[in-house]
C-alpha cells in the first residue's frame, strides 16, 4: 500500500476537491501535470476531470462504491454525459434527494452504507435503490451527523475520527465488514475525508500530515 | 601499392575512432551510473536522517485553557497536553517531565504561558515522554 501526500490549489485539503474508487478518480480540471501522474501513479485509476453543478468540490458532492457513483441533482448535463461517457464499468446514479452533498452524507464501500440520520424515509429508499443493496442505515460517528465527512471506508480498510468509541467502532467495523482503525490527517484534523483519499491501491494525504500520523494510517490501511 | 596502403591507414583511422567513439559513451555510461548511484545513496541517507530523528515537535496553544476558573489553569494545561499527544500519536501513558510542568507556570498557576513548545519521544509500547522543546 503506497501513502504519499500532495496538495492541490495550495490547500491540504485534498479529499474535498477529489473522489475516487477502485477504478476512477473524479476531480476538477488541473493543468500541473506532476500532480496528476501522482495520482494515477498512486491510486492506479482512469481519472475524470470535471466540475459537478459547476463547482470544484467534487469530493464533497459525490459519493459511490466500485460498483456505483452517485451524483446530485444539481449536477448539469454536460457533466453527467463527461461521467458518463469515461465510466462505462460502473453505474452513475442521480440521487433525487434534498442534501445534495453526497459525500458528506452517505459513508459506503461495496458491502453497507451509512447515511445522515436526517433523512426521511422515501430519500433512504431512493439510496438503497441507487445503490443496489438493502445495508443503508442511518447512524452517526463519534455524535457527529455528517457521517462521510468523518471517515474514509475502501473495501480492505478504513480509518474513522479519533474520538470514536471502542464499541462505535467494533459496530462499525462488522457492519461494514472491513477492519478499522482511528486516527487524524493535516496535523491534527478529525474530518478525515477532508485531507484523505484512497481506494484499494493506495493512498493520499493532505500535505501537512505529519510523521506519526501517516504511520497510523499505513498501520489502519496495511493488508 | 601505394593506394593499398593508403586504403589501410584510412581503416586504421576509421576504427580508432570507433574505438575511441565506444570509450567514450562508456565514460558517459559510467559517469550516469555514478550519478544514479549517488543519488540513491543520497535518497536512502535522507530516509536514514528521516527514520534516526526521534524527538518530533510541536507547539501546544493553552488558549482553551484560559477560559474557566483561573485557579486550576495549570493542571488544565497539562491534561490538555496529555489529551494532545494521546490523540496525535495514539499514546496510552503519557509521562510529562516536571521541568515542563515548571515551565508551564513560571509565572504562578493563575498566569501560565500562552504556548508552549514540546519535544515528543517515544519510550515503549503506546507510552511517551514529553519534554520541554529547547531552541539551541
Amino acid at each position: 500500500m503506497i501513502v504519499d501526500k500532495l496538495s492541490i490549489f495550495g490547500t491540504d485539503n485534498i479529499g474535498v476537491f477529489i473522489f475516487t474508487n477502485d477504478k476512477y478518480t473524479i476531480m476538477p480540471k488541473i493543468d500541473d501535470k506532476e500532480v496528476i501522474e501522482k495520482i494515477q501513479e498512486v491510486l492506479k485509476t482512469e481519472i475524470i476531470q470535471t466540475t459537478v453543478a459547476r463547482s470544484i468540490l467534487v469530493g464533497v458532492l459525490v459519493s459511490g462504491n466500485n460498483d456505483t457513483i452517485l451524483v446530485p441533482k444539481t449536477i448539469l448535463d454536460d457533466e453527467l454525459k463527461i461521467i458518463k461517457e469515461a465510466a462505462k464499468d460502473v453505474r452513475v446514479e442521480v440521487v433525487n434527494i434534498k442534501p445534495t452533498a453526497l459525500g458528506n452524507i452517505i459513508l459506503c464501500n461495496t458491502n453497507a452504507a451509512l447515511v445522515y440520520p436526517e433523512l426521511t424515509d422515501i430519500e433512504l429508499e431512493r439510496i438503497k435503490k441507487s445503490l443496489g443493496f438493502e445495508k443503508v442505515k442511518r447512524g452517526t460517528i463519534a455524535n457527529i451527523l455528517t457521517v462521510g465527512s468523518v471517515a474514509v471506508i475502501t473495501n480492505k480498510a478504513g480509518l474513522v475520527h479519533v474520538d470514536v468509541t471502542e464499541e462505535e467502532l467494533n459496530e462499525l467495523s462488522e457492519f461494514f465488514k472491513v477492519k478499522l482503525d482511528t486516527g487524524t490527517v493535516n496535523f491534527g484534523s478529525a474530518f478525515i475525508r477532508s485531507g484523505l483519499v484512497a481506494n484499494s491501491n493506495g493512498v493520499l494525504v493532505g500535505s501537512s500530515t505529519t510523521g506519526p500520523e501517516i504511520l497510523r494510517i499505513q498501520r489502519a490501511f496495511s493488508d | 601499392m601505394s593506394e593499398q596502403v593508403q586504403q589501410e591507414v584510412k581503416k586504421e583511422e576509421e576504427q580508432k575512432q570507433l574505438t575511441e567513439k565506444q570509450e567514450e559513451t562508456k565514460k558517459e555510461e559510467k559517469k550516469e551510473e555514478r550519478k544514479t548511484q549517488t543519488k540513491e545513496v543520497e535518497k536512502e541517507r535522507k530516509k536514514s536522517t528521516k527514520k534516526e530523528k526521534e524527538n518530533f515537535e510541536m507547539v501546544v496553544n493553552f488558549r482553551r485553557v484560559f477560559m474557566g476558573r483561573r485557579t486550576v489553569r495549570a493542571k488544565r494545561a497539562i491534561k490538555l497536553i496529555r489529551y494532545i499527544v494521546h490523540r496525535h500519536f495514539d499514546a496510552e501513558k503519557v509521562i510529562i517531565d516536571p521541568l515542563l510542568a515548571r515551565a508551564i507556570s513560571t509565572n504562578g498557576k493563575d498566569k501560565i504561558v500562552r504556548k508552549v513548545r514540546i519535544a515528543v519521544k517515544k519510550v515503549g509500547e503506546k507510552t511517551y515522554l514529553v519534554r520541554l522543546a529547547i531552541k539551541q
